[in-house]
């Protein structure tokens, strides 16, 4: 049987005098943890309004507890499988499409040859990331727009009748997946830029001399070299497989599109902001959050089995 | 050793600037400090008041405990100021202070979401010129105080401008209370339809009469260059807001809120009607052949105004004042552009009317603090005042001398307070953002500054002919009747309505529409048509 290696014990008076040692380490990283407790731990506790009928206004010990109720009552809903179908298709999509795009874009950005090119393509891939949601969406459909749209003009270029978009359900995935590539591709590209920097530049040296091309030098060398960052992007993307971009959601929804975008973010919003049903929108919540969880477990037991990576713990 | 100073400094900076961002999260205090930074909400104590809230605030005093007071939080849009003198003097008249918070429309509900669930409930809360998307929630949660008892006592000025009928279309609760209270609108009705008569002139058409008329009219408008650009693909013959379904209801004999119309003396659903069909049916037929913009479903507000300003929508139903604002604004494109107010459009059917202004609307509510807080009283004393003869000629007219003047012992608005309604509000004059009663007569005044309807030129003529000409077809609203299903349902009804407006656009065939709504009725709408119908009984008798 494999034991684990012994950590020698570091006894309670040494601890206390490294750590006051390290005093001013431990005060830069102070404001972040106090920032966990405030903002992330805190307000789970308030996780178990979703076992109450909460009253907004008598608070929790002013609430009657009904157990699993609001749980029962979200699982059997019409909503329910809608929710879910909706929201998985949606990222699976956004997974297929929008997770290779930032490699192959840094990929492509750390080919280039040019510095001044090379920053200048990164700064414009850069600023999507840096508007607002709600003047990107109003971007996107203006640009969308079948009677002012420029898809509209281009489409009546060519003697086509324009399509409006943002009308058709069928089109809201497609339209969420590629105006988010367009958002975030760039900026989200960083990671694998540093990563790509972090690769020795002897190997590349080693492989031309021994007469290795681009493509098997970006095979053999590259694509190895940034793997482990993309496992835990990776991971990272599944664990919010069940999660949403809600304010672009709720802000590209229309009475159209809303049998495919409906998800569990903006069903929890209307429970909870517009209809004050604060239980039933907290257990779905908390639904959510648990299947994230899940998630994020099993990409990381993956990762770990099937590649070489460590996973991210 | 410098780099060791540098990082302690940077330590203790970093720990400073995240002590102090947590300390500014806390609650300040006040209610009217409550609402979160950014979120569009401004706090504002007018006046009087807000001369004895600055004094009292000076450090070292006692906070002003405000024997007379009460707090408002209440929805502000444009041209409305958050302090006008009309406040100032109301307050100063009624001797009572009011804490005026206000949100922008658009963030309202979220705003008094969080003031609800942190505790801080405001005495009144007012949605402007409708009551807030929650309300009925915190009433069925029993956070609102039923005004019924008090409309012929505390608030019998207010109490007297409603008739019976005006009492029941504000008793849309289960229990049988009135809650709201609000603007009490005693002008002409305000929804007309328009057609470009310029276009009828370029297409060579007669004024359209009956359904096939119009048929036949919107027809031309799409196919034969209506608006004369060059481009014959860019008219959309006719339009409306989409938050206006009723003033397409009714074309098809449905005399509705947009929701519900009473048919028979039965309360019904609008997807129940049989008449439901027909609408759709030709709506559909109208999408389909391009007689309707293409986004129809993303027309509301400001998106609905850059059409009618556009040159490109040939008719329309909507707010009368469209056809003279849409007039001036498609002049700049097209000299010779006029929107004709005219009757309503004749349905297929025959049917032929269009909806009253409803002239009251519950937009305002107390609160269970104002109670806990000791302000019920001074709330009903400072809105009965304002429902007086006082009140109504100072929330209309103003001042004497500096509004109006009174010629032959009636008021009359001085310039630039009768020159447009943009600028009356803007300098406090018929304040939609709190309760009051709008007059016709000042009403008139503003609309035709001070002329009679010969003087007023063109688009002043076909704005007046929007208000008047439809008398004879108008129909009261029925209420919604908020009860408790219907409140639950609001998901349900929200999915009737992407059913419907898939099956116009023509995205689900008549049977997926109809699977799809047997669902819904089956998950509950089924039960909220059964318990409207039952309420509306229990209310009607």
């Amino acid at each position: 049987m494999k034991g684990r290696e012994k950590v020698p014990r570091i006894p309670q008076k040494n601890l206390w005098k490294r750590i006051w040692r390290a005093k001013y380490i431990y005060l830069m990283i102070l404001p972040v943890i106090v920032w966990f407790l405030l903002f992330q731990y805190w307000p789970m506790t308030w996780l178990s309004i979703a076992f109450f009928d909460y009253d907004l206004y008598q608070g929790l010990s002013g609430s009657v507890f009904v157990g699993l109720k609001n749980f029962v009552k979200f699982f059997t809903g019409l909503d329910f499988w809608r929710l879910i179908r909706n929201v998985l298709l949606m990222n699976l999509y956004a997974l297929a499409v929008g997770f290779p795009m930032p490699i192959i874009f840094a990929l492509f950005l750390n080919e280039f040859r040019t510095r001044k090119v090379k920053k200048f393509v990164q700064t414009v891939s850069f600023l999507p990331h840096f508007i607002s949601m709600v003047a990107f969406v109003t971007i996107v459909t203006e640009f969308l727009s079948p009677s002012t749209g420029v898809l509209a003009q281009i489409f009546r270029f060519f003697g086509k009748e324009p399509i409006f978009f943002l009308g058709k359900a069928k089109y809201f995935r497609s339209i969420m997946v590629f105006s988010g590539v367009w958002q975030e591709m760039g900026y989200s590209a960083i990671i694998y830029l540093s990563a790509l920097t972090a690769i020795d530049v002897n190997l590349y040296e080693a492989a031309m001399a021994d007469g290795a091309n681009r493509w098997k030098r970006l095979i053999h060398i590259t694509l190895p070299g940034i793997m482990p960052t993309v496992v835990v992007m990776f991971i990272l993307r599944v664990g919010s497989l069940i999660n949403a971009n809600f304010e672009k959601i709720f802000l590209f929804q229309n009475s159209m599109n809303l049998e495919v975008s409906e998800v569990i973010q903006t069903w929890v919003y209307k429970r909870g902001m517009i209809k004050y049903d604060y239980s039933l929108a907290t257990a779905a919540g908390l639904f959510n959050g648990v299947v994230a969880l899940v998630l994020v477990i099993m990409a990381n037991r993956f990762s770990k089995r099937y590649s070489d990576s460590a996973g991210i713990w | 050793m410098r780099k060791k100073v540098y990082s302690k400094m940077m330590a203790a900076a970093l720990a400073a600037a995240m002590v102090l961002s947590m300390a500014g999260c806390g609650d300040k205090g006040g209610s009217e400090s409550s609402a979160p930074s950014g979120s569009g909400a401004v706090s504002s104590e007018t006046g009087a008041g807000a001369e004895e809230s600055k004094e009292s605030s000076q450090p070292g005093q006692d906070e002003d405990t405000g024997d007379h007071e009460f707090s408002y939080f209440g929805s502000i849009w444009s041209p409305y100021q958050e302090s006008t003198p009309i406040f100032d003097e109301l307050m100063e008249r009624t001797g009572i202070k009011v804490n005026f918070e206000w949100a922008a429309a658009e963030g309202m509900d979220t705003l008094l979401a969080s003031k609800v669930s942190s505790k801080d409930l405001p005495d009144v809360i007012s949605g402007g010129t409708a009551g807030p998307a929650a309300i009925n929630d915190l009433i069925s949660r029993g956070l609102i105080v039923p005004i019924t008892e008090y409309l012929d006592t505390d608030l019998a000025n207010y109490g007297r401008l409603l008739t019976e009928e005006d009492k029941l279309f504000l008793t849309y609760q289960d229990d049988g209370e009135i809650y709201g209270f609000g603007l009490v609108m005693d002008v002409p009705g305000s929804f007309s339809t328009m057609i470009r008569t310029d276009w009828l002139e370029r297409v060579n058409m007669d004024m359209p009469q009956t359904w096939d008329e119009w048929m036949a009219v919107w027809k031309a408008f799409k196919e034969q260059d209506a608006n004369g650009n060059g481009d014959p693909n860019d008219e959309v013959p006719f339009g409306f807001n989409y938050d206006f379904q009723k003033l397409v209801l009714n074309i098809f004999g449905m005399n509705s809120n947009g929701e519900f119309s009473v048919v028979d003396g039965e309360y019904l659903y609008d997807p129940e009607n049989p008449n439901y069909e027909k609408y759709m049916d030709a709506l559909r037929e109208m999408y389909e052949s391009g007689l309707l913009a293409q986004e129809m479903i993303t027309l509301r507000g400001a998106d609905f105004n850059t059409l009618g300003a556009s040159n490109r929508l040939g008719s329309l139903v909507g707010y009368a004042e469209y056809s003279k604002n849409y007039t001036v604004s498609c002049r700049e494109l097209d000299e010779g552009a006029f929107f004709q107010s005219v009757v309503p459009i004749q349905g297929p059917d025959g049917a032929q009317a269009i909806p009253a202004r409803s002239k009251v609307q519950g937009s305002a509510f107390i609160t269970v603090a104002a109670v806990e807080n000791g302000h019920l009283e001074d709330i009903l004393k400072f809105f009965n005042y304002v429902y007086s003869d006082e009140g109504i000629e100072l929330t209309n007219y103003g001042m004497e001398g500096e509004y109006h003047d009174v010629v032959d012992g009636k008021p009359v608005l001085k310039a630039p307070y009768n020159e447009g309604f943009k600028t009356a509000r803007e300098k406090g004059l018929i304040p939609s953002t709190i309760p009051f009663c709008f007059t016709e007569d000042v009403y008139m005044q503003i609309l035709t500054g001070g002329l009679n309807y010969d003087e007023l030129d063109d688009t002043g003529k076909t704005f007046m002919d929007g208000l008047t000409i439809n008398e004879p077809y108008f129909y009261t609203e029925p209420p919604i009747l908020q009860t408790e299903s219907y409140v639950e349902c609001f998901d349900l009804r929200e999915q009737q309505v992407s059913l419907r407006d898939r099956y116009i656009t023509g995205e689900i065939s008549k049977d997926e529409y109809n699977k799809g709504y047997e669902a819904l009725k089956n998950q509950g709408l089924s039960q909220m048509i059964e318990d409207t119908k039952e309420a509306y009984r229990k209310m009607a008798n």
